[in-house]
């Protein structure tokens, strides 16, 4: 049996997760990568992607959804930074559909050079992600 | 004579003005642990993005980000207030609006362009009378702030800071088709009020643009800031902070040349493009900490303000009803001396 470490998923607003995992992978903008206990320092830039936590080696392992952000392991932790994070089961396609519909009609409201409108665009990517997963 | 009846609706009046403002004050202490709640839940995100941004400036030299960079000349300062929608909170709002004010003309007298940011209805308002329309400005969220707003208006400063120098600023001054235009930015100083506990607030000014890289390791402590005495003038404020960034990068210094010997973080795709995602992130973080801290602050200021209002009126009450319990005692003495002669003269028939 492999040898647990500590793995935190944060964003801005809230603690995601937190917990001792056994395995990490998170979308790299590289190609994905996989933590393990003893890693080496690392950091890194993350894609909008899945990334997916395995408390157990055997276990199916958690999924979150996350809008990109940074990944930073250090020996016994892992911690992700992202800027927004899901728990992939907990993706309600109403509420998605609900703020696309919105991110979109706020888009049509702003000029194409409004400060605004580069927040919207983000927005509604990840919401179409979100959809995206959901199949 | 006053009028037993007029001072009677008073009292009355002065009652359900106390009781009104007696609600206030416990809306505002419940909103406040609300507010502490959500700062508490925002600190593993900053904790966690400081300790990436301190490993990375104390290891690699990173120094050459243009986040990073101070520009050469300063032509234009964006200026971000962060004030509430609502008032009935004491002094809150005309602190950190006076404070910003004072700044901004101190600036212009030196030949600076200044833009606002505001976020509250108050700010707005304020620096609109004053024809200083802001450039930016959000309004109906300042008791509940979202990261969303953090995140536009930092990619707002980040955009503008970062724009080309060729930008022509006397479209600047040609206001109406400028509007809508990013500036460039030369520096990004926020204004807002810290909640230091339930009871007290800080007024603080924080330079947001160019990042000061050797603060990252003191930001949790509030260091970075710079607090804003009654008397203390805003330029004298900056000069402190200079002094205080010098001290800091030769204290950096020393760190940075312990830090290359021991074990450095390894960077994918590499520390410019990790910086490049970093940076704008940590400017965000910032903005939404102030934006929570002066929402958690708003709500003590007006609990405060609450508190003393329902004191104020406690104490009018007690004035009041002895004014009353002095004129119907007046009254009745007059009526008995009434009677009492009345009798006096029927007696004397």
């Amino acid at each position: 049996m492999a040898s647990k470490f500590d793995c935190k998923i944060v964003t801005p607003e809230e603690m995601i997760y937190d917990s001792q995992v056994e395995l990490v992978s998170a979308p790299g903008l590289e190609g994905d990568y996989g933590f393990m206990n003893s890693a080496a320092p690392y950091v890194s830039v993350l894609r909008m992607g899945t990334m997916t936590v395995h408390e157990d080696e055997h276990d199916q392992g958690r999924q979150f959804a996350i809008a990109g952000g940074y990944v930073e392991a250090d020996g016994d932790k892992v911690v992700v930074l992202a800027a927004q994070a899901l728990d992939t089961s907990t993706i309600d396609r109403d509420a998605c559909n609900q703020e696309l519909t919105d991110c979109k009609d706020k888009l049509a409201a702003l000029a194409a050079d409004d400060p605004k409108a580069a927040y919207y665009q983000r927005q509604s990517k990840w919401q179409e992600y979100l959809l995206s997963r959901l199949g | 004579m006053p009028d037993l009846k007029a001072i009677r609706k008073r009292i009355a009046s002065v009652e359900s003005m106390q009781q009104i403002t007696k609600t206030m004050e416990m809306v505002a202490t419940a909103k406040i642990r609300h507010a502490t709640e959500r700062i508490v839940k925002a600190t593993p995100y900053s904790e966690a993005m400081l300790e990436v941004l301190d490993s990375i400036s104390s290891g690699a030299s990173s120094a050459d980000h243009p986040l990073l960079q101070e520009h050469e000349e300063i032509k234009n300062i964006l200026v971000i207030v962060i004030t509430s929608d609502r008032g009935l909170a004491g002094g809150f709002n005309s602190n950190v609006l006076r404070a910003a004010e004072q700044y901004v003309m101190a600036r212009q007298a030196e030949g600076v362009h200044c833009e606002v940011i505001t976020t509250g209805k108050k700010g707005l308002a304020y620096f609109r009378y004053r024809k200083l329309e802001p450039v930016l400005e959000f309004h109906d969220m300042s008791a509940d702030p979202q990261i969303s707003h953090a995140r536009q208006i930092g990619s707002y400063c980040v955009a503008a800071y970062t724009k080309p120098l060729n930008d022509d600023l006397t479209e600047v001054s040609a206001e109406v088709e400028g509007r809508d235009l990013i500036h460039r930015a030369d520096q990004v100083v926020l204004f807002y009020n810290h909640c230091k506990n339930v009871a007290d607030q800080v007024l603080l000014q924080e330079q947001i643009l160019p990042v000061n890289q050797y603060l990252f390791g003191k930001y949790a402590d509030g260091e970075g800031s710079e607090k804003i005495d009654g008397d203390q003038s805003a330029i004298a404020a900056v000069h402190d902070t200079k002094e205080k960034v010098e001290q800091a990068q030769a204290a950096a210094a020393d760190i940075s040349s312990a830090a290359e010997l021991s074990g450095a973080f390894e960077y994918e795709p590499g520390v410019a493009e990790v910086l490049d995602e970093l940076l704008p992130s940590y400017v965000q973080t910032r903005l939404y900490h102030a934006l929570l801290d002066s929402a958690a602050g708003e709500q003590g200021a007006r609990r405060k303000a609450m508190k003393a209002a329902s004191d104020n009126a406690s104490d009018m009450i007690t004035t009041l009803e002895r004014v009353y319990n002095s004129v119907r005692q007046g009254a009745i003495t007059t009526e008995i001396t009434e009677i009492v002669g009345g009798a006096a003269a029927l007696e004397d028939n």
